[in-house]
């Protein structure tokens, strides 16, 4: 007796994933004599190729440092541990970065997992939302003592990313064709690199930025009020100016328009109140 | 709203993102664009203001791919509301899925997987093809696949169940030209029997593609890759097509190895004058944002 379509499909599943015998009694044999397995392939390589050409366009710079014969390789090891669960092949891939970290024949280049991180970022970033950034004069009547409890909402297109490696020189690096400047250095520390992704208008921007403003950053992204990201960033540099952090916050719309909590009874911009303390 | 008028003569590209700045510009040649839904299914950014942008000036329809209509569990509530959206922010003309499968055990499959041509896969796709209407609140077009392997248990033809499918759901189709010659070369039935089994009032869309032929020892086997033009065999059996089943908007569609914008405006051209030469042309109505 035939199976049912249910059983049928989950036997197509299992021939897919590699059990050659799956479907044997359920096909018609070919006119020509052709074997089974032919058909079978090209489904095969039908589901790799729409996973890899869906994969190869997220992360550019990962195939260009690995090349695209291992990426194929990289490619069926991640398909088989993580199947896409929906078919929004776009948002496919997320977990790259994850899996990289224990990829045993990529152990020995840990920076691949930050360069995979930027690129899903930066994906993130192209596909979010639009949301009305936060004018800075909304902020006009607040008193200082209230806008140091202030807490910001970040909009969804912004991604802050730390690294410990130079991941936007290697990333520049690698979309260039390995023509850039100058190659990127793996073997000193002082290269970590801490970025803020950002989409801006049309285009994705990978803004570089010092450890005091990424700590200050970080911090009022995770909810800390603004009194508590100022001291964060002042404990990580002596050379921190809150203002010019806050100032450079709005300048790329960082903020969420009514994300905030707040006072209004005051008329003190804290842009040029913020108690350095 | 802006209304342009379609005639059914009308030919469309698929819309890539390496077509984007020439869509923009705009073409004589290009009566609608076809983009892949999935593609469009984000929240916000640019790719969606850019569609939007071509979507004021050209007719566009929404093709499926990943709906997995012909699966045996019921299709996706949330993939059919983020596409409802879609349609319902786009306005497209025509919306098509297919005749296929992709989804079992909770796994997506990426590709468009054979159904055994069955009273219960009959049942299976229909019931997944009468919520997708209901839920978009409009008539969806179904294409017929190409394939490679047979099932035993099917008891229909292709161009039967498809006909079933009609009666059963009132969807249209949307008929794949190098599909059918791809399945009719791979399995050796006959092209032109299949075109007489179709409903032709259901057609409301053709397809044309390129595909590649694959040696094996005596036996080829054609692969529907769209990585190339379409062949001249399938303009061969469009021309007879069209002269059965009537002028539809076409589509041309590549998705590998894509070539210039030109290069593909003119197989849209060609294929608008083979219609135009064999039926006086119809017109649509099709309403523009």
């Amino acid at each position: 007796m035939l199976p049912d379509l249910a059983e049928t499909q989950a036997r197509f599943g299992a021939a897919l994933r590699g059990d050659d015998d799956a479907l044997k009694d359920l096909l018609c044999p070919h006119r020509g004599g052709l074997a089974p397995a032919v058909p079978l392939t090209i489904h095969r390589n039908n589901v790799q190729s729409s996973v890899g050409q869906s994969l190869a366009g997220l992360y550019p710079a990962l195939v260009a440092f690995v090349g695209e014969v291992f990426f194929a390789r990289l490619v069926v090891d991640f398909h088989r541990d993580f199947p896409p669960l929906h078919g929004h092949l776009v948002d496919y891939g997320d977990r790259l970065g994850d899996f990289l970290r224990d990829y045993a024949p990529l152990t020995d280049y840990p920076w691949l997992v930050d360069v995979a991180r930027i690129e899903s970022a930066g994906f993130e970033v192209y596909k979010a939302p639009e949301l009305k950034p936060l004018d800075p004069a909304t902020l006009a009547g607040v008193t200082p003592e209230k806008a140091s409890l202030l807490h910001f909402h970040f909009v969804p297109c912004a991604r802050l990313i730390a690294s410990l490696y130079p991941v936007l020189s290697l990333y520049r690096y690698a979309m260039a064709g390995g023509d850039g400047d100058e190659t990127p250095s793996l073997t000193r520390h002082t290269d970590c690199q801490n970025l803020l992704v950002l989409r801006r208008d049309e285009a994705t921007e990978f803004i570089l930025l010092d450890s005091a403003r990424f700590i200050f950053l970080q911090s009022l992204q995770s909810g800390a009020a603004l009194a508590e990201a100022i001291a964060a960033g002042l404990a990580s540099s002596q050379h921190f100016v809150p203002e010019e952090a806050l100032k450079f916050a709005f300048s790329c719309g960082l903020f969420v328009a009514g994300e905030y909590a707040s006072g209004h009874d005051c008329s003190a911009n804290p842009l040029n109140n913020i108690n350095r303390g | 709203m802006e209304t342009r008028i379609a005639t059914t003569a009308t030919a469309g590209i698929g819309l890539k993102p390496t077509y984007y700045a020439d869509a923009l510009q705009g073409s004589s040649e290009v009566g609608f664009y076809e983009v892949h839904a999935e593609n469009y299914l984000l929240p916000g950014g640019p790719r969606l203001r850019t569609l939007e942008q071509i979507r004021r000036d050209y007719p566009l329809s929404i093709h499926g791919v990943a709906a997995s209509l012909g699966s045996a569990v019921a299709v996706d509530e949330g993939h059919l509301r983020a596409l409802a959206e879609l349609v319902t922010r786009f306005e497209p003309f025509i919306v098509s899925e297919h005749a296929a499968w992709s989804r079992e055990g909770g796994r997506y499959h990426a590709d468009l997987l054979p159904l055994p041509y069955t009273r219960e896969a009959l049942d299976c796709l229909a019931r997944n093809v009468e919520r997708t209407q209901q839920v978009l609140g409009r008539q969806i077009l179904i294409e017929n696949p190409s394939t490679y392997l047979e099932f035993r248990a099917s008891d229909m033809s292709e161009a039967e169940f498809l006909a079933a499918l009609v009666s059963r759901t009132g969807c249209g189709l949307l008929l794949d030209v190098n599909n059918l010659y791809i399945s009719s070369c791979n399995h050796g039935f006959d092209a032109h029997a299949y075109l007489e089994q179709l409903p032709d009032s259901a057609i409301g869309q053709y397809h044309l593609a390129g595909h590649t032929l694959e040696p094996h020892g005596q036996v080829d086997i054609r692969i529907d890759t769209h990585d190339a033009p379409v062949a001249e065999a399938v303009w061969q059996l469009f021309q007879e097509t069209v002269s059965r089943l009537g002028s539809h908007p076409v589509l041309i569609e590549r998705d590998d190895h894509l070539p210039t914008f030109d290069v593909l405006a003119a197989e849209a051209l060609r294929a608008q004058s083979l219609m135009q030469a064999a039926v006086p042309s119809g017109r649509v109505q099709v309403d523009v944002a």
